[in-house]
């Protein structure tokens, strides 16, 4: 008896670009250019039963949160119905949107896999952009769709994002620094598949089962971002505070002058939870003026906040939250 | 022992080698299987031309001949249906299809075994023993040539089309089997075929090019741009 084929969800939101030629008309601007741009990779409809879904076109804005809470809800939604699910996103925000996702699907049993193009719609071809393409052939969508495709029917069940030659894991990544097909990278732990010859699943691309899968879309947006250096001054926080935001996230390049600037300024009986993000791992987290968080990306700590502040506003279960490894965000020790 | 089979044996310990590596490095994919498979067909294919030219026995090297013929074929067989799923499903793959890819392999075996059919002559010499080969050689042939011509085309025609990842991919497998399909055939399927049996100890180490250009990819290759 054939085996029957696998059907893959393809969620569009952008990062469609094919090619460097004629950038806006080889990607997906409306919902209609959906079936010809999938006809000019015939290799996706061998390998899967694709069903698209269109969200935004390559010229929509950015997307934002409204955009992948209804993105989660579509994933939801058909999660019984598909083997799998592939997201095209714009890659400027494709860290904070796979973020989102990995706390919004609890309990994931099938693979959701994030990927794009790195060539934006309106490409002008300045002598720089010509000399870039020239030595980077291959920035465009479909080796890392077609890619993002053979995970998305047998891959680790998480929500993951591949690019070149990596598959990595969304919370535990960040984006590299000098253009590469590698745009995101991970801890070694994190990188949950390698394609040298054949695609390579890891063994620390865990399939652990902890229950029926959960739909959690609640976030509370009303975050804001502090950016500490040695020298700052705690007005500017004093500022975003009247704001009254539901919780802020401090970047901090020096903690310990961070943290002594905190808890001289600070009212003791301050309401909003206050993070201190950093990359150093010395911290000492034992206070109650606010939680250090050394052991996530900055992407996941800022959208696991936004979803624990969506979930509830008790300050201890906020603290909790933020210290339990919902989605495999936390690095493990030593990374 | 001459020099020829000294090199032999040694080609066929690097593809041995090779072949563990690929598939080891990932023992449940197809793709690793079948490349794996072509390497360890030329592996055996070296040594059966080693041993068939060492022994001093004529059944002996009847055997060995033969091995060397089915390992020379099977190499055709495994690099088609590597072509069709490297780097990603050329078609989709039914029963069908597989017992067409199949049933010549299976034809060009028992011309193989059947006694004088193709293998006709063993002449015991010394350094190089020689076969005499029927007019029958010619299915052998075509069989062999028009495996690795789809394969090829299978893989150029990807690579035309590829991007990113799978153009460094493709890339690379081209540059490692081209060559050494060229001068394998040459010197093994061709010369032969026009009566010259004393270069048949050239092809495999033809097999050297793919063990370079596989080993830097696998090893050194940093699969980035």
């Amino acid at each position: 008896m054939p085996t029957p084929r696998k059907k893959i969800g393809l969620v569009i939101l952008g990062g469609t670009v094919l090619s460097e030629e004629s950038s806006d008309k080889n990607a997906v601007i409306t919902k209609n250019d959906i079936k010809p741009w999938l006809s000019r990779m015939p290799e996706i409809n061998i390998m899967a039963d694709i069903e698209p879904v269109f969200i935004l076109g390559e010229k929509d804005k950015e997307p934002g949160l409204n955009h992948w809470i209804k993105m989660g809800k579509i994933i939801a939604d058909k999660m019984d119905e598909y083997d799998g699910f592939v997201v095209t996103h714009h890659v400027h925000s494709l860290l904070q949107a796979s973020c989102a996702l990995s706390f919004m699907l609890g309990n994931l049993s099938k693979p959701v896999v994030f990927t794009g193009s790195q060539i934006p719609p309106n490409l002008s071809k300045t002598r720089t952009t010509r000399k870039i393409l020239k030595k980077y052939k291959g920035l465009g969508i479909k080796a890392n769709l077609i890619n993002a495709l053979q995970i998305a029917i047998q891959g680790p069940s998480e929500v993951s994002i591949m690019f070149g030659n990596k598959l990595v894991r969304a919370n535990q990544a960040h984006v590299t620094k000098s253009l590469s097909l590698n745009l995101f990278n991970a801890p070694t732990r994190a990188v949950l598949a390698t394609i040298d010859f054949g695609i390579k699943i890891s063994e620390s691309a865990r399939q652990i089962k902890r229950g029926a899968f959960k739909f959690k879309g609640l976030f509370d947006d009303n975050v804001s971002l502090a950016n500490f250096y040695a020298d700052q001054n705690i007005e500017f926080l004093k500022w975003v505070l009247e704001k009254k935001p539901s919780g802020v996230i401090i970047q901090s390049h020096d903690l310990d002058t961070t943290a002594e600037l905190l808890k001289k300024s600070l009212p003791k009986n301050l309401s909003t939870p206050i993070l201190i993000h950093t990359d150093t791992p010395f911290s000492d987290n034992d206070n109650s003026y606010f939680q250090i968080i050394s052991n996530m990306t900055f992407e996941a700590t800022l959208l696991k906040l936004k979803w624990v502040l969506g979930q509830t506003k008790n300050r201890k279960q906020i603290a909790n939250l933020m210290r339990e490894n919902v989605a495999l965000e936390l690095f493990e020790e030593g990374e | 022992m001459d020099i020829k089979n000294i090199i032999l044996f040694i080609v066929s310990a690097l593809n041995f080698t090779l072949a563990s590596i690929i598939y080891l490095k990932n023992p449940k994919s197809g793709i690793n299987i079948s490349f794996g498979s072509v390497i360890l067909c030329a592996g055996i294919w070296s040594l059966g031309i080693a041993m068939f030219r060492y022994t001093n026995d004529v059944n002996i090297a009847l055997w060995w001949a033969r091995i060397y013929y089915i390992a020379a074929g099977l190499i055709a067989f495994f690099f088609l249906f590597f072509s069709i799923i490297f780097p990603y499903k050329s078609f989709i793959i039914t029963k069908a299809k597989v017992f067409a890819i199949l049933i010549p392999f299976l034809l060009v075996i028992i011309i193989i075994f059947i006694p004088d059919f193709m293998i006709g002559e063993i002449t015991i010499n010394t350094p190089s023993n020689e076969v005499t080969l029927q007019s029958t050689y010619v299915i052998y042939t075509m069989y062999f040539l028009t495996y690795m011509a789809i394969g090829f085309f299978f893989l150029i025609t990807k690579y035309a089309s590829s991007q990113g990842i799978h153009r460094i991919q493709l890339q690379y497998t081209l540059k490692a089997t081209a060559a050494a399909t060229f001068f394998g055939a040459t010197f093994n399927l061709i010369l032969p075929m026009l009566g010259n049996y004393k270069l048949i100890w050239l092809g495999p180490d033809f097999t050297l090019i793919t063990f370079a250009y596989m080993s830097y990819y696998l090893f050194f290759h940093k699969h980035n741009i």
